[in-house]
């Protein structure tokens, strides 16, 4: 992904933020992303508006139904409507994506900060150690700890946020070396103010651009990391409907009954694609020269 | 650089595993063992000795004698496990690299060429949907299709030529649309550089501009997301593993984290560390192939420029 | 006289046509089959799982053969007696060979036997055999001596765990490697074992018994169940292992194979944890058992293969009592629930295996006990890792598979612990007797007692009787419908 490390938009001028809205508007794909994001809000918030079934009403007697105007994506191994189960999990989704990618963004900020700040030895150790956390396999990294936890939603978040913590940290400490010796931290410094200050007020700012873009990506790829890891069978417990672990289940039933599948995993891709279309016109609007 | 980074390794899936709640001996003895038995098999495996203990010893037989340890389950060493099932998990990733490579580098310099066209948001809105695909699910899909509809394929194993086409198409596929959104964007900045007008002015044939000076300057960033898919498949094929019954160094993994098989863990996250570390070297070497400046770092102290400009790529 | 020449010139004819059809049947030389998981292991005395022993029994002898009926067979031993009820003379073959040319003798089954004694994955299986007082009386007369009278010898000498080894070859190559290189005296030979993939067993051409149809056979290890007929479908192998209940139309429909199904010795149950407070209140058990509907259950998830369990434990196992099925009653279950002190139902845990069958049955549980007011929290891991975590047994599922009453009554054990704990001392005295007891008749009489007890005191309730499910295409022959997945493969074959 090419990077943003020397960009030094910062964020404090209202005027720009006008600026990368107008640049984001041009970009049809974006706005269709943020479309179904927003739709997707909508079903978190407010699933039983939206969903004509509970999440685990069992029909036993209605398995396995065809999508029809009762059930429109069809029922599932034990009679449950796929559709209202899609709706609502919209909600473990969305949480899950948002839960992980902040104690990523969290410990890589603090991370990267103190790597890109302090710099040399601490600078050193930091860098071997995410040199360590990147030699092992996300995959393998995330089902070590959750079998190590437990398998519980909070700590497949917390397993699939620690992977993705060292991306973070390299794109803080990549920013932060490019501004760090920059004129107004100089002007700062000597009119005294303190480190941690000078970290929160002038650096932090203006890392958000490629944090936001790295944010919105990884938001994706935690969506994607449940659902393998509800596919090895280390994910959430039923009756749970996360769309990952929808797949896992109906694995069984491809050939039969299609839709037990498909419906699931469109979601996730639409899901994925849009926060992608998203993620590029951030991108693209916050560093226009890409553009030129 | 290598070595203190598998120690860290090395400790840190140690540690995960030893202070993991559940043990070995209840998991392979199964339930109608007693608690007598369970205690002998503990006192066996050396399960019952305090933490630093265990590790040190651990790392003794790595360091002298190679020896990753003694799988609980099938009392075989890991070594030789890992090393029966590694040329499959290595033949898997190099499939798909290169498929990925192949098909990622031309498209994105066809994209880049042709920037907007047609063929530009095709490819793009294609390689979009590849990412957003999950990879099992691409998976399933392409073993109905052509295993069993078409019967052109076989469904599952590895042993022939032809078992290998569908996992390294459903892993490459993925990982070609990283590649190809890598060069496109590589390639979309040499080209609007002033030595590229320069080249065409001079009267060059445009494959000649694109593929001798553009594509060249290119190469550094797509070398990177080459070298980090590799990376990222070596222990990240197991979900297709899964899929496609292949018996593979990922798939091992997972079964033995299940199984609390904790030296076959320890084993084999080292052993895959150890193996992206090389791949880590070999894109460095590529590097100083690819891009003269750093070529002529081997002539001076070049830790921290090499560092330098990697950070900066 | 012309007539007749012509007649028999026609039935010849006819002749020739028939024999010639069938010359054209030719055998293949390699049977395939696909197999759900690799082996652990090639040693007998350290095996767990029946997807070893299926391998292992075509390699290895046993010194019996117990059949479903429960008639004992003669293999490696000859005859038998008893010479007061804890001491077993056998007389041994004499004209049997290992696959590294060895001799077997008395020697062999004193080791296989005491090494089964040492390893403490098979300890509990030999408890009853006192290997330290145990004679050999010359090489092919062995007295086996028992620390109290066991009535489940022979089973135990038919099972896996009673494979003979050759004590020569395990003490020269040591446990470790043996486990690599089993050497037995069975009708086949290991060829090569590719870890994780497959299995190649060739024919023992020296075997004392009748040698092996087909000469190679090969164990395909898939995991995913719809890959396995897939395979099937493809025609990558001749038969499949267990098969999923939701392949099985696929399977009928498909030209070219059927489904093989018959009784196994397979149950599914459900476990209450007798040191929770909750569930040792009587009442609360029995609203738990009256809360679910085990028809549609049953149904739902083996799709019509399975049958309601009526008793204690599977129907094929010696000695059951058909005790009837427990009704679906949730008026009655709340009614009890509310008796019990919990009006508003309660939280429970509920720890189930990581297998599709079991989470499905377990899912379908968990929403009919809501309907009770009973909400479960599922956990699918190993007990191990349970416990660890500080969770406390509560409810709980397992499959069972024996073909002998104490082997699969050993969950109510107090000795065995974990899960049930049922610490009924009356019912451990109850199980102890029985093992003991040698007359048939008596024995029978005890086994219904127990089963009476268990059926009322409702510590487990036995959910459903799953049946063993083979794919086979038609070209195979001679494959029995084992309800152990004990396949002896010298008697199959496979036609091109």
């Amino acid at each position: 992904m090419p990077d943003l490390d020397q960009t030094t938009v910062s964020m404090k001028n209202r005027g720009q933020y006008k600026e990368i809205w107008r640049r984001f508007k041009k970009n049809k794909g974006a706005l269709l992303g943020l479309g179904f994001i927003a739709l997707l809000v909508v079903c978190a918030l407010l699933p039983k508006l939206i969903a004509p079934y509970g999440f685990d009403d069992q029909q036993l007697s209605r398995r396995f139904q065809s999508p029809s105007w009762q059930y429109p994506f069809g029922t599932d191994e034990y009679g449950r409507d796929i559709f209202s189960r899609v709706i609502y999990g919209c909600r473990i989704s969305l949480t899950l994506g948002l839960v992980s990618v902040t104690i990523s963004c969290l410990f890589g900020l603090i991370l990267g900060c103190i790597a890109g700040y302090y710099g040399k030895i601490v600078d050193n150790i930091i860098m071997r150690v995410i040199d360590v956390m990147l030699s092992i396999p996300n995959i393998l990294l995330a089902v070590s700890i959750v079998a190590a936890l437990g398998p519980s939603f909070f700590n497949l978040m917390l397993a699939i946020g620690i992977g993705a913590v060292p991306g973070y940290a390299r794109v803080v400490r990549a920013s932060i070396l490019s501004v760090k010796e920059q004129e107004y931290i100089e002007a700062a410094r000597s009119n005294g103010a303190g480190d941690f200050h000078i970290i929160m007020r002038h650096i932090i700012p203006n890392c958000m651009a490629p944090i936001i873009v790295q944010a919105t990506m990884s938001i994706a790829t935690a969506i994607l990391s449940a659902a393998g890891m509800s596919f090895i069978g280390l994910g959430i417990m039923p009756p749970t409907p996360e769309w990952g672990s929808m797949l896992a289940s109906g694995r069984a039933y491809i050939r039969d009954y299609w839709y037990v599948v498909t419906f699931p995993g469109l979601a996730i891709m639409l899901t994925v694609f849009s926060i992608n279309l998203l993620g590029d016109g951030l991108r693209d609007a916050l560093d226009p020269r890409l553009k030129s | 650089m290598m070595i203190p980074v598998l120690i860290g390794v090395s400790f840190v899936i140690f540690s995960m595993l030893y202070f993991a709640p559940g043990d070995a001996a209840d998991v392979i003895l199964g339930d109608q063992a007693t608690l007598s038995d369970k205690q002998l098999f503990r006192a066996q495996n050396g399960l019952d000795k305090p933490f630093l203990v265990q590790y040190l010893n651990y790392m003794k037989g790595v360091i002298l004698r190679g020896d990753l340890g003694t799988s609980y389950v099938t009392r075989q060493p890991v070594t030789d496990e890992i090393i029966a099932r590694f040329p499959t998990t290595l033949r898997l990733s190099a499939l798909s690299v290169a498929l990925a490579v192949v098909i990622g580098v031309s498209v994105g310099i066809i994209s880049a060429t042709r920037q907007y066209s047609f063929i530009d948001h095709f490819a793009t809105s294609l390689s979009m949907i590849g990412v957003s695909m999950p990879n099992f699910w691409q998976g399933m899909m392409l073993i109905i299709v052509f295993a069993v509809w078409l019967r052109w394929l076989p469904p599952s194993g590895f042993s022939t030529p032809l078992h290998w086409i569908l996992p390294a198409v459903t892993v490459g596929t993925n990982a070609s649309a990283n590649i190809m959104r890598m060069t496109r964007s590589s390639m979309l900045e040499i080209i609007r550089q002033d030595y590229i007008r320069t080249a065409r002015a001079k009267g060059q044939t445009e494959r000649v501009v694109i593929m001798k000076h553009a594509l060249k300057n290119a190469l550094i960033p797509i070398i990177t997301v080459v070298g980090l898919s590799f990376g990222r498949l070596l222990g990240g094929a197991v979900l297709t593993e899964s899929i496609f019954s292949i018996a593979g160094v990922g798939k091992l993994m997972v079964d033995a984290i299940k199984l609390k098989n904790t030296p076959m863990v320890q084993g084999g996250v080292l052993f895959i560390a150890f193996v992206m570390s090389i791949v880590n070297l070999v894109v460095d070497v590529l590097y100083s192939f690819a891009d003269p400046r750093i070529r002529s770092m081997y002539t001076r102290p070049r830790t921290k420029k090499l560092a330098a400009l990697k950070e900066g790529a | 006289m012309r007539k007749r020449v012509l007649a028999l010139a026609l039935v010849m004819i006819a002749l020739l046509a028939v024999t010639a059809g069938a010359a054209d049947r030719k055998l293949k030389d390699t049977l395939r089959v696909a197999t759900w998981e690799d082996l652990k292991t090639m040693d007998p005395q350290a095996s767990n799982f029946a997807s070893n022993w299926l391998v292992q029994l075509n390699i290895f002898d046993r010194l019996v053969y117990e059949d479903v009926e429960g008639d004992v067979h003669p293999r490696l031993a000859t005859s038998w007696k008893y010479l007061d009820d804890l001491t077993l003379e056998f007389k041994l073959r004499n004209d049997v060979f290992f696959h590294d040319g060895g001799k077997f003798t008395a020697e062999d089954v004193l080791f296989s036997i005491k090494r089964g004694k040492a390893n403490p994955i098979s300890a509990s299986t030999f408890a009853a055999f006192d290997a330290d007082h145990s004679v050999i009386v010359d090489p092919y007369t062995i007295r086996l001596k028992f620390v109290k009278p066991y009535a489940a010898v022979f089973n135990t000498l038919s099972g896996g765990r009673g494979s003979i080894v050759s004590k020569a070859a395990v003490e020269k190559m040591g446990a470790d490697v043996f486990a690599r290189n089993p050497v037995g005296s069975g009708p086949y030979k290991l060829a090569s074992w590719k870890t994780g993939t497959e299995i190649n067993l060739v024919r023992n051409d020296k075997y004392w018994g009748e040698k092996a149809i087909t000469k190679n056979v090969t164990y395909v290890v898939i995991p995913e169940a719809a890959n396995r007929v897939i395979e099937l479908e493809t025609g990558g192998v001749d038969a499949v292992f267990d098969v999923a209940a939701n392949d099985i139309k696929r399977v009928k429909s498909m030209k070219g194979a059927h489904i093989l199904m018959g009784d196994s010795n397979r149950y599914m149950t459900l476990t209450f944890s007798m040191k929770d407070k909750l569930l040792s209140n009587k009442d609360v058990r029995y609203a738990l058992s009256y809360a679910i509907d085990k028809k549609a259950l049953v149904d739902a998830v083996y799709e019509g293969t399975a049958t309601v369990a009526d008793g204690m434990y599977p129907s094929t196992v010696y000695a059951f009592k058909r005790k009837g099925v427990i009704p679906f009653d949730q008026a009655k279950a709340k009614e009890l629930l509310a008796k019990a002190g919990y009006p508003n139902g309660f939280t429970m845990n509920f720890l189930i295996e990581n297998r599709e069958a079991d989470i499905r049955l377990a899912e379908i549980i968990q929403n009919m006990w809501a309907a009770v007011g009973v909400k479960v929290k599922l956990f699918t891991m190993s007990a191990s890792t349970y416990t660890a975590q500080g969770n406390k047994y509560q409810a709980g599922m397992r499959a069972g598979n024996a073909n002998e009453p104490s082997n699969i009554l050993i969950i109510y054990d107090s000795a065995f612990g974990e899960r049930l704990e049922p610490n009924d001392p009356e019912l451990d005295k109850m199980l102890a007797n029985a093992k003991t007891i040698l007359d048939s008749k008596k024995r029978a009489a005890a086994y219904g007692a127990i089963q009476d007890y268990l059926y009322d005191i409702r510590y487990t309730v036995p959910l459903a009787f799953t049946p063993v499910i083979y794919a086979l295409s038609d070209k195979v022959e001679g494959w029995t419908c084992d309800p152990l997945q004990q396949i002896e493969m010298s008697k199959v074959s496979v036609y091109q």
